[in-house]
C-alpha cells in the first residue's frame, strides 16, 4: 500500500474547554494509482483528515505512512522532505492562489524550493491546459475560477508527486467548468501515474472519479467499499440515505424521508455509540450502548453498523 | 485593468512633493531668513516682498512656515519609519506565529494602549529635552501598537488563506512563505497605514509644538507658529491663518494618499462594479397581451451600466405561470437567473435599468411605485433566499423575525402575532417552536434556518413563493427534506412556485415546468420532463451532458463544454452559446436565433438537437467507461 | 466568569502601567529637589529634603509606598505644592468629564444620523460632501480647529466666550456657553471617525442578503434602516469609542490649554513643567483607569449589542 492510516484522530479546542471530534479514530489504505473517493456531508470530517494527512496540523493521534515512511512522527526537516511527495489541491479557487503573484511565480514555487530546474513551468501548465505563453505573466484574478483551479494543480504537479490530495476541487465550479476539471485530473492521473485521494460532498461525482469509496458521518467512517458496489449495494443505512437523497438518483431505493431524519448532531458533544443513530431509522438499544466496529461484509467491501441492510448485498 | 485612483489622490501627491521638497530646499530657495527680524514691517498682510506676510517681529511667515516644514516632515517621517521597523516585524511575527508569541506580544500592546500616549510624549520631551530626535523617538515608540495591530490583523487574515496552507504543502520554509505569501499581501495595508501614521504623527508633533514642547525657538515648527499666531488673531489673522492652513491640507493629503491606498487592497475589481446610469432610458416594451394567469413576464429586461459596457444580465425574458406549479430557473453563475428574480420582485439595486412588464393576476407590478410594491412584497410574493445564515438578521431574535411581517402587513399585536409564528414555525416542520422564537439564527442549524426562511416567506400567505437556489449551501440529506417541504406546502397553500437553481437533477425532480437561461436570455423553455428527455438547444444539452449523475458507470467521461462562460459585456453579435457550440455554423454568429418552437417546446437555436434524440451521440461524448 | 476573568486582566494591566509610568517619570531627568531648592542649594539641605521626602528610597520601595496609599484612595502630597493630589485632581475632574462627555455627545449626536444618511444615499452628491467634509475633520488638529472657532465665534462675532469657565454648580447656563466650543472642538475629529465608520460598516450590511429579503417582505426602507440594518452595523462605532478615549483624553490637555480650562488636562501640563512627579502620575493613574473601565464596558456593550458574542 502506498497510504495506510491507522486509527487517524483529530481534535480541535472548540472554546470553554471543550473539544471539537472532528475525526475520531478512521483507518484506511490507498494503493498505487488508485483513486480513493471520500465522501460526506459538512462537518462529517473529511477535510480534516484531508489535512491531517498533510500533517497540517498534525493529527491528535493515528498513524500516516506513506510507503515504510511513518509521516505523524517526522519533525521539522525529515517532515519537510517528505512533503514532495503528498501534494494537496484545495476547494477555493480564488483563496488558494496568492493574489500578489504572477502565475509562472506559483507555479515555479515548488521547484525554486526544492532547488529543481525551474523549466518544467510551460510544459506542466500545457499539461493542465493553460497556454504558457498568455498565462504564465497573468496574476489569479485575471482568470475564471476553472482556470485558478488548473493553476493549482500544476502548482501540485510540477514536483511529480505520488499522491494528490483533492479536497473538494470541483465544489466551487460551474457544472460545465466541473466537467472539465474531472475530465483533465482523470486525464493526469494516467500521464502522471499518481495515485488520488478524492474529497468531496457530492456522491456523484465522487463515483465519477473514484476505484473505491469511503463515507464518513461526524468523523467515523460508516462503509468502504469499490464505487460500484457501494453504490449498487449500500449497506450501511447512512450511504443508503444519501444516495436516496439525491433528487433524480434514478436507484431503487425508498424515499430518502423514510431512510434518514433529523440534522447532525454538534460534533463537541457526538452521540454515544453509533454516532448515526440520532438520525437513524434503524437503530435500537445496542446502538446507543455499544459502538460498532468496522468489519467486512464483502470482497473489499467494509462496514461499522450493528444492523445494516444486507438484504442487497450477496 | 488599472484602477483609478483619482484626481484627488494625484492632488494630494502633489501637494506633498511640493511641501517635501520646500522643506528640503528650504536653505536654497530665495526667501527671507526666517529668523531676520523687521524684514517687513511688522503683522503687515500678504505682499510681494512677503506672499504669506509678516509676524509680530516682521519676519516672514512664509519662509517660517517652509522652515517649520523640516520639523513636521522629518518628524513624521522618522517617526513612522520608526514605528514601522519596530512594529511591523512584531505584527507580523504575532499573526503568523500565534499561540506564545501573540499571547505575549498582544498582552505588552494592551498595556501599551492604556497609557495615555500624549501625556507621556509631554513628560517625556519636558523631562529629556525638547529636541527633534526626542520628539521622534517618542512619537515614534507610541506609534508601535498601532503598528502592531493594524499589521498583525492584516497577517491574520493571509495567514489562514489556503495559499499560505499551499505553499507549506509544497515544503515551503517559514521564513519564504513570510517573505513570498505574507509580507508582499500585507505591504499595502502597511503603506496606506504609514501615509495616516504620518498624518497623526504631524498633528503630534503640532500638538507638542503648540505646548511648547518640540524643537525649540528659533527654529520655527507649525504648532509654535500657530501658538504664536494666536495672541494676534483679532489684529493679523494672516499669521495664525497660514500656518493652520498649510498643516490642514499637508494633514489632509496623508490621509487622502493613506485611504486611497486601502481602497487597493480591497477586493479586486473586474470593472463591471455598475456606475450611476447616467440618463434613466426606459427599455421599450413590445406589444403584448395580457393573460388570465397569476404571474405573467413579458419581455423582462435588466440592464446595468459599467465602466466596460452596457451588461445585460436579463435580456427579454418572458412566461406565464399558474397555480399550483413550479417553474424551474435553471442555468449556470452569471446566465442571469437570480437577477430574473430581483426584477420581478423589484428589488434590484439602484443602478440597474429595468424593462419589460410584470403582471401578478393581470395587475401590472411595473407600475407600481416602491411603496405601493410594498403591499404586494410579503403578501402576495413570498421569498426564500440560497444561505440560511446569512438570510437572516444576526442580532434579532427569531420571533422578532417572523413576527415582524405580520405585524406589518397584516396588522397583528404582538400576542396574536406570537400564536400564529408558533404555528408556522410548526407547518414547517420545526420541533419545538416555543422556544426557537427566542433563539438567534446562529443557535439553529443550517436546516432549520431554511425551515425559519421559509416560514417568514410564507406568513402573509403569498400567491407565488420565489426560491433562489434554496439549498445549494445545505447537505444533500437536508436539501431533500426542503424540497419535500416546499412541494408539500405548495400543495397545500395551492400557491406556484418559481425555483431557481444550477443543480439539474433538484429541477428534474420538483419542477413542472423549466426555463433554461444563458447569457441572460432564455434558450429553452418546456415541460420539465420533455425538455430532459429531448433537449433541443445544444446548451441544455451539454449540460445533461456535463453533469455527473449515479447511474453513470465509475470512471464514466462526463461532457466537456470547452471554454467559459460568456463575458456579458462583449457578446458576440450572433448566438452567445456560439464559441462553446460543437455545431455553430455560419449563421449562428450573423443572427441571434429567436426563442421559437417548432411543434414542441420553444428554443432558441438555428439547428437544433432532433426531437426524437437521434443525433444525440456526438463525437467525443459516448461514455467511456475504462 | 468570563467578566471574572476580564476583571483580573484589567487589574494587571493597570498595575503594569502604573509601574511604568511611576519607573519612566522617575528616571527622567530633572529633579524635584533642584526644582524646589534652586541649583545654588547646598549638598546638605538637598539630601535633607531628599529624605523628608522619601526620595532616598528605592524606586520599587516608593512604588509600593505610593501604590498602598493608592489603594486607599491616597494619591500623595505632591513634593512642589505640598498639597494633596487627590484633592487637587478632585477638584479638576469634573470639568474634564463634563467636556469628555459634551464632545462624545456631539460627535455621536451628528454621526449617526450623518452616517446613516451618506450609507442610504452611498455614491450621491450628498454621500460625496458628507465624505468630504469628514475627511476635512479629520484633518484639522484640535489645535487649529479650536483656533478657527475661536477667530469666528469669540472675535469676529463674539457670541461665546473665548476662555474662561464657570461650574455647572455655579450657572447651568453660563457653564453651557463655556463648554460649547470647546466640546465641538473636541467632538469634531470623531465625529469625522464615527460618522465615516458606520457609514461604511451600513453599506457592507445593506447589501447583506437579509436586508435584501427584508425588502422583499415589503418592509419600509426607514424601518429596514433603523429595525434591521443599524445594530449589526454598529459594531466598529463602538470599538471606536473606546480605543479613541485615548485620543481624545489627548485632546483634552490641548483644549484645556487652548480655551484656560481648569480641567485635568491643564493639571497635568502645568505640573510637567514644574516637575510635580506625583501629581503627573496621579493624573496618569486617573485617564489609564477611565481608558480600561471605558472599553472593559465596551466589552459588555458588543455582548448586549450582538448576540454571537454573548454566546460564543
Amino acid at each position: 500500500m502506498l497510504l495506510r492510516v491507522e486509527d487517524l484522530v483529530v481534535e480541535f479546542p472548540a472554546g470553554r474547554g471543550r473539544t471539537v471530534s472532528a475525526v475520531a479514530g478512521v483507518s484506511f489504505d490507498v494503493a498505487r494509482g488508485e483513486t480513493l473517493g471520500i465522501v460526506g456531508e459538512s462537518g462529517c470530517g473529511k477535510s480534516s483528515a484531508a489535512r491531517a494527512l498533510v500533517q497540517l496540523p498534525r493529527p491528535r493521534s493515528g498513524s500516516v505512512r506513506l510507503e515504510d515512511q511513518e509521516l505523524t512522527t517526522l519533525r521539522g526537516e525529515a517532515l519537510r522532505r517528505t512533503r514532495r511527495r503528498l501534494q494537496m489541491i484545495f476547494q477555493d479557487p480564488i483563496s488558494s492562489l496568492n493574489p500578489r503573484r504572477r502565475v509562472r511565480d506559483i507555479v515555479g514555487e515548488g521547484p525554486r524550493v526544492w532547488n529543481l530546474p525551474g523549466d518544467r513551468v510551460d510544459e506542466v501548465l500545457e499539461a493542465v491546459g493553460l497556454d504558457p505563453a498568455t498565462a504564465a505573466v497573468r496574476r489569479p484574478h485575471e482568470f475564471s475560477g476553472g482556470q485558478c483551479q488548473r493553476v493549482s494543480i500544476a502548482r501540485a504537479l510540477i514536483l511529480e508527486p505520488e499522491v494528490v490530495i483533492c479536497d473538494e476541487p470541483v465544489s466551487a465550479l460551474d457544472v460545465s467548468v466541473q466537467a472539465q476539471i474531472l475530465g483533465l485530473l482523470e486525464d493526469l492521473k494516467d500521464r502522471y501515474r499518481l495515485t488520488l485521494v478524492f474529497i468531496a460532498h457530492d456522491l456523484a461525482v465522487v463515483k465519477n472519479v473514484s476505484d473505491r469509496i469511503l463515507v464518513m458521518y461526524l468523523g467515523k467512517v460508516c462503509e468502504l467499499a469499490p464505487s460500484a458496489e457501494l453504490i449498487g449495494r449500500p449497506a450501511h443505512p447512512y450511504t443508503r440515505a444519501l444516495i436516496a437523497s439525491i433528487p433524480d438518483g434514478g436507484l431503487d431505493l425508498p424515499p430518502a424521508d423514510t431512510l434518514i431524519s433529523g440534522e447532525p448532531p454538534s460534533p463537541v458533544e457526538p452521540p454515544s455509540g453509533c454516532r448515526f443513530r440520532t438520525r437513524c431509522p434503524r437503530a435500537r438499544e445496542r446502538c446507543a450502548a455499544e459502538e460498532p466496529q468496522i468489519r467486512r461484509v464483502g470482497q473489499d467491501h467494509w462496514l461499522a453498523c450493528h444492523f445494516p441492510d444486507l438484504t442487497t448485498t450477496d | 485593468m488599472r484602477r483609478r485612483l483619482g484626481i484627488g489622490f494625484w492632488l494630494a501627491v502633489g501637494w506633498i512633493g511640493l511641501v517635501l521638497f520646500a522643506a528640503l530646499l528650504a536653505d536654497v530657495l530665495p526667501l527671507a531668513r526666517y529668523d531676520e527680524t523687521l524684514a517687513g514691517p511688522p503683522q503687515s498682510g500678504p505682499s510681494l516682498a512677503h506672499p504669506l506676510g509678516t509676524d509680530g517681529l516682521g519676519r516672514d511667515v512664509l519662509s517660517r512656515i517652509v522652515h517649520g516644514a523640516r520639523v513636521s516632515l522629518g518628524v513624521g517621517v522618522g517617526a513612522v519609519l520608526l514605528g514601522l521597523l519596530v512594529g511591523a516585524p512584531l505584527g507580523v511575527l504575532a499573526g503568523y506565529r500565534r499561540k506564545t508569541a501573540d499571547t505575549v506580544i498582544m498582552a505588552v500592546n494592551d498595556v501599551a494602549q492604556a497609557f495615555p500616549a500624549l501625556v507621556f510624549a509631554l513628560a517625556v520631551v519636558a523631562f529629556a529635552g525638547a529636541s527633534l530626535r526626542n520628539v521622534l523617538i517618542v512619537l515614534g515608540v507610541l506609534g508601535v501598537p498601532s503598528w502592531v495591530r493594524l499589521i498583525r490583523g492584516a497577517t491574520l487574515s493571509f495567514a489562514d488563506r489556503e495559499f499560505v496552507l499551499a505553499a507549506r504543502v509544497l515544503g515551503t520554509r517559514d521564513r519564504r512563505i513570510l517573505w513570498r505569501e505574507i509580507v508582499p499581501n500585507v505591504s499595502v495595508p502597511a503603506a496606506s497605514y504609514a501615509f495616516i501614521g504620518m498624518a497623526v504623527v504631524v498633528v503630534a508633533e503640532g500638538s507638542l509644538a503648540f505646548l511648547g514642547l518640540s524643537v525649540q525657538a528659533p527654529t520655527p515648527t507649525w504648532g509654535g507658529l500657530i501658538n504664536e499666531g494666536r495672541t494676534l488673531m483679532e489684529t493679523a489673522p494672516h499669521v495664525v491663518l497660514a500656518p493652520s492652513f498649510v498643516m490642514f491640507l499637508t494633514v489632509l493629503s496623508f490621509n487622502l494618499v493613506g485611504d486611497r491606498l486601502r481602497s487597493l487592497s480591497d477586493v479586486r475589481e473586474s470593472g463591471l462594479e455598475p456606475v450611476r446610469q447616467v440618463a434613466l432610458t426606459p427599455l421599450p416594451v413590445p406589444e403584448h397581451e395580457v393573460r388570465d394567469t397569476l404571474l405573467q413576464a413579458e419581455q423582462l429586461r435588466c440592464h446595468f451600466v459599467t465602466p466596460r459596457g452596457v451588461v445585460k444580465a436579463v435580456d427579454g425574458v418572458s412566461f406565464t405561470l399558474e397555480r399550483g406549479r413550479t417553474l424551474a430557473v435553471v442555468g449556470e453563475s452569471g446566465s442571469g437567473k437570480s437577477m430574473l428574480i430581483r426584477s420581478i420582485l423589484g428589488l434590484l439595486p439602484g443602478t440597474a435599468v429595468r424593462g419589460g412588464k410584470v403582471y401578478l393576476s393581470g395587475d401590472d407590478l411595473t407600475a407600481r411605485t416602491p411603496a405601493e410594491m410594498r403591499s404586494v412584497l410579503g403578501p402576495r410574493l413570498g421569498t426564500v433566499f440560497q444561505d440560511p445564515m446569512t438570510a437572516l438578521n444576526p442580532v434579532r431574535t427569531i420571533g422578532t423575525q417572523v413576527t415582524e411581517p405580520l405585524r406589518v402587513h397584516l396588522g397583528m399585536g404582538g400576542k396574536e402575532a406570537r400564536a400564529e409564528a408558533i404555528r408556522l414555525l410548526a407547518s414547517v416542520g420545526i420541533p419545538d417552536p416555543v422556544r426557537v422564537l427566542g433563539r438567534y439564527p446562529h443557535q439553529l442549524s443550517g436546516g432549520m434556518r431554511q425551515r425559519v426562511t421559509i416560514a417568514m416567506a410564507l406568513s402573509c400567505g403569498p400567491d407565488v413563493l420565489f426560491a433562489d437556489e434554496p439549498t445549494t449551501a445545505l447537505d444533500v440529506t437536508i436539501q431533500d427534506q426542503v424540497l419535500r417541504l416546499l412541494h408539500q406546502l405548495r400543495e397545500e397553500r395551492d400557491m406556484a412556485v418559481v425555483l431557481v437553481s444550477h443543480d439539474l437533477s433538484v429541477v428534474a425532480r420538483w419542477a413542472d415546468e423549466v426555463i433554461v437561461m444563458y447569457a441572460g436570455k432564455v434558450v429553452e423553455r418546456g415541460p420539465a420532463a420533455e425538455v430532459f428527455a429531448r433537449p433541443r438547444m445544444p446548451y441544455t444539452e451539454a449540460l445533461l451532458q456535463a453533469a455527473p449523475r449515479l447511474t453513470d458507470p465509475v470512471h464514466h467521461r462526463l461532457r466537456e463544454i470547452p471554454g467559459r462562460p460568456p463575458d456579458l459585456v462583449d457578446l458576440p453579435a450572433g448566438c452567445a452559446f456560439l464559441p462553446r457550440c460543437p455545431y455553430a455554423q455560419e449563421r449562428c454568429g450573423r443572427e441571434a436565433p429567436p426563442l421559437v418552437a417548432n411543434g414542441g417546446h420553444p428554443y432558441a437555436c438555428w439547428y437544433p438537437r432532433s426531437s426524437d434524440g437521434t443525433d444525440r451521440l456526438v463525437e467525443g461524448v459516448e461514455s467511456g467507461g475504462r | 466568569m468570563i467578566v471574572l476573568h476580564r476583571l483580573v486582566r484589567l487589574a494587571v494591566v493597570l498595575l503594569v502601567v502604573t509601574f511604568l509610568s511611576y519607573a519612566l517619570l522617575n528616571l527622567l531627568p530633572g529633579d524635584p529637589v533642584t526644582q524646589i531648592l534652586g541649583m545654588s542649594a547646598t549638598e546638605e539641605s538637598r539630601a535633607q529634603l531628599r529624605q523628608q521626602l522619601g526620595l532616598d528610597q528605592p524606586l520599587l520601595v516608593r512604588y509600593l509606598d505610593w501604590l498602598g496609599g493608592l489603594v486607599t484612595g491616597d494619591f500623595g502630597e505632591s513634593y512642589i505644592t505640598r498639597m494633596s493630589v487627590g484633592a487637587e485632581l478632585a477638584e479638576r475632574l469634573p470639568v474634564t468629564l463634563e467636556l469628555l462627555v459634551a464632545a462624545e455627545v456631539v460627535a455621536l449626536g451628528l454621526a449617526v444620523p450623518l452616517g446613516m444618511a451618506a450609507a442610504r444615499r452611498a455614491g450621491q452628491p450628498l454621500d460625496q460632501a458628507l465624505t468630504a467634509l469628514s475627511f476635512a475633520l479629520l484633518s484639522t488638529p484640535v489645535f487649529v480647529l479650536g483656533v478657527l472657532l475661536i477667530l469666528v465665534f469669540a472675535v469676529t462675532w463674539q457670541v461665546l466666550p473665548a476662555t474662561g469657565w464657570t461650574s455647572l454648580t455655579t450657572d447651568l447656563g453660563w457653564n453651557l456657553t463655556s463648554v460649547i466650543l470647546p466640546a465641538v472642538t473636541l467632538g469634531c475629529g470623531q465625529l469625522a471617525v464615527y460618522s465615516r465608520l458606520l457609514r461604511t460598516d451600513l453599506i457592507a450590511t445593506l447589501q447583506e442578503d437579509y436586508i435584501t429579503l427584508a425588502r422583499a417582505r415589503g418592509l419600509s426602507p426607514r424601518r429596514i434602516l433603523w429595525r434591521h440594518a443599524l445594530r449589526p452595523s454598529a459594531i466598529s462605532l463602538i470599538t471606536a469609542i473606546g480605543l479613541n478615549l485615548g485620543a481624545l483624553i489627548g485632546g483634552t490637555v490641548i483644549i484645556e490649554t487652548l480655551f484656560g480650562l481648569p480641567g485635568i488636562g491643564r493639571l497635568i501640563v502645568d505640573s510637567i513643567f514644574s516637575r510635580d512627579y506625583l501629581t503627573v502620575q496621579g493624573g496618569v493613574v486617573l485617564i489609564s483607569v477611565g481608558y480600561v473601565a471605558v472599553n472593559f464596558t465596551v466589552d459588555l456593550v458588543y455582548a448586549a449589542v450582538d448576540p454571537r458574542i454573548r454566546h460564543a
